[in-house]
């Protein structure tokens, strides 16, 4: 069902929201209420009554009471346990620790050498690396690099030799291989997209908009615009789209710039698969954060009106929701680190994050020597370390960024409220579209 | 049925 050409301004402030247990329902204006079951991950209609009883002191209406309290208790067959075994299966790899731009909000040491630079990860000891976490992948399972640095498009050779030792290790055996790459885009040439071509790798290029925005956010290392370089990169890689997986463009977001309807205009122009709109880790600027949700819910609407549910979920956080909601699969950790994915730096040393690189606290192993006990001893999921049971959103969000809360809260594992505000109030425009997108049962 | 007056459920799409 297409709802294209409808444009839905969602107004926080005539938002209402009610709880009974596991179903949180919310009213906007005079709208019908609609409702969500925190367990099973359903997405509900209810009635103006059983929207009345959620506030009521006791049940007066027994019908209505009694819908909703059968729909609390069940426990749908249909849902996907989001329980995490551990077990290595997603590497992050700095092939280099250098970078040629210098993007005011780099995290990795402000110019992509983590404060220790590297030109190029040693290969000979990377390849031992991924042989020890490769013979632990079992039959059926999957095994997925990311190249990132530093800008990992410095060192191609890196990647190619990487790549086909993984693909040499694995062949003749049941894992699927995945590659991907995170990068600025000034880097592709024939050189680096015949290498990326072979790996048939998904990519990833950040920018944050327009060449007002990006030349700003994003320079070079000289102090030039990057955007120009970005631009023709991507034309040229679009000549071999057929040959790569997914394209996503991703923007950076801060009090410093929440320009997201111009970034996501910006965007449109190029043909991405994918758009990925991320709000600072270290962002705690109170209106910045509900601009950040307006803005959201701004391209959403705009996404919507477009093209419809496709259109919208080209935006990846609205992407990941409805699948979540389609396949009734919870989360319990919002990510894998230290269970399922680790971050190998261009010295050999594995860290839990790619934003602990240099955290010796947060160092698992070196090398082939691997602390595997530790991530044994981690493997309790995030929505119980975090305290979420409470939380009507837990299952869709798996317990939030430890990195995120640390920096609000001071601890991994205390919630950052700016971080649980963005999560929810995006949930609520999520169950919207969902509804306009799929039809009652 | 009463459940269903007050409870409408959105049916998920089961994807590929």
């Amino acid at each position: 069902m297409s709802h294209s050409g409808t444009l839905i301004a969602i107004t926080w402030v005539t938002m209402e929201q009610r709880r009974y247990k596991d179903i949180v329902a919310f009213k906007w204006g005079q709208g019908a209420p609609l409702a969500f079951h925190a367990r099973n991950l359903e997405v509900a209609e209810i009635s103006d009554d059983a929207w009345n009883e959620m506030s009521a002191s006791e049940p007066s209406l027994a019908g209505a009471f009694k819908a909703l309290t059968n729909w609390e208790s069940e426990n749908s067959p249909d849902v996907k346990s989001g329980k995490l075994s551990v077990g290595i299966r997603s590497l992050t790899i700095n092939v280099t620790q250098i970078c040629n731009l210098k993007c005011t909000y780099c995290a990795a040491g402000g110019d992509g050498t983590y404060g220790s630079a590297q030109t190029k990860i040693n290969v000979e000891k990377t390849l031992p690396q991924l042989k020890l976490f490769l013979e632990r992948i079992p039959e059926g399972g999957s095994f997925n690099i990311t190249f990132l640095g530093g800008e990992p498009l410095l060192y191609p050779e890196g990647i190619q030799e990487i790549g086909n030792y993984v693909r040499l290790m694995t062949a003749g055996r049941d894992i699927t291989t995945r590659f991907s790459i995170v990068t600025n885009g000034t880097l592709f040439n024939e050189k680096t997209l015949s290498i990326l071509r072979q790996l048939k790798a998904n990519i990833t290029v950040s920018l944050d908009g327009p060449a007002e925005i990006n030349d700003k956010t994003r320079p070079t290392r000289n102090g030039i615009g990057s955007t120009s370089l970005v631009v023709e990169g991507l034309k040229l890689l679009e000549t071999c789209r057929s040959d790569l997986g997914s394209l996503t463009l991703h923007g950076v977001f801060n009090r410093e710039n929440l320009e997201i309807a111009k970034a996501y205009e910006f965007f449109q122009s190029l043909n991405a698969d994918r758009y990925e709109f991320t709000y600072s880790v270290e962002e705690n600027d109170d209106a910045s954060n509900k601009l950040y949700v307006e803005q959201m819910n701004d391209i959403a609407a705009k996404a919507y009106a477009l093209g419809g549910e496709s259109e919208l979920r080209k935006i990846t956080l609205f992407n990941q929701y409805f699948n979540a909601l389609d396949n009734q699969q919870q989360t319990e950790n919002f990510c894998g680190s230290g269970k399922s994915f680790l971050v190998m730096d261009a010295k050999n040393n594995l860290f839990t994050c790619p934003w602990e690189v240099g955290n010796k606290e947060e160092k698992v192993g070196e090398n082939t020597n691997v602390d595997f006990a530790r991530m044994e001893n981690e493997s309790a999921p995030l929505i119980e370390k975090n305290n979420c049971q409470n939380c009507w959103a837990r299952f869709m969000c798996g317990g939030g960024c430890m990195f995120i809360h640390k920096k609000g809260t001071g601890s991994k594992h205390q919630k950052d409220g700016q971080f649980c505000y963005r999560t929810r109030s995006l949930l609520g425009t999520t169950f919207i579209y969902y509804k306009l997108s799929r039809a009652s049962c | 049925m009463e459940q269903q007056t007050h409870i409408k459920k959105i049916k998920p799409q089961k994807p590929k």
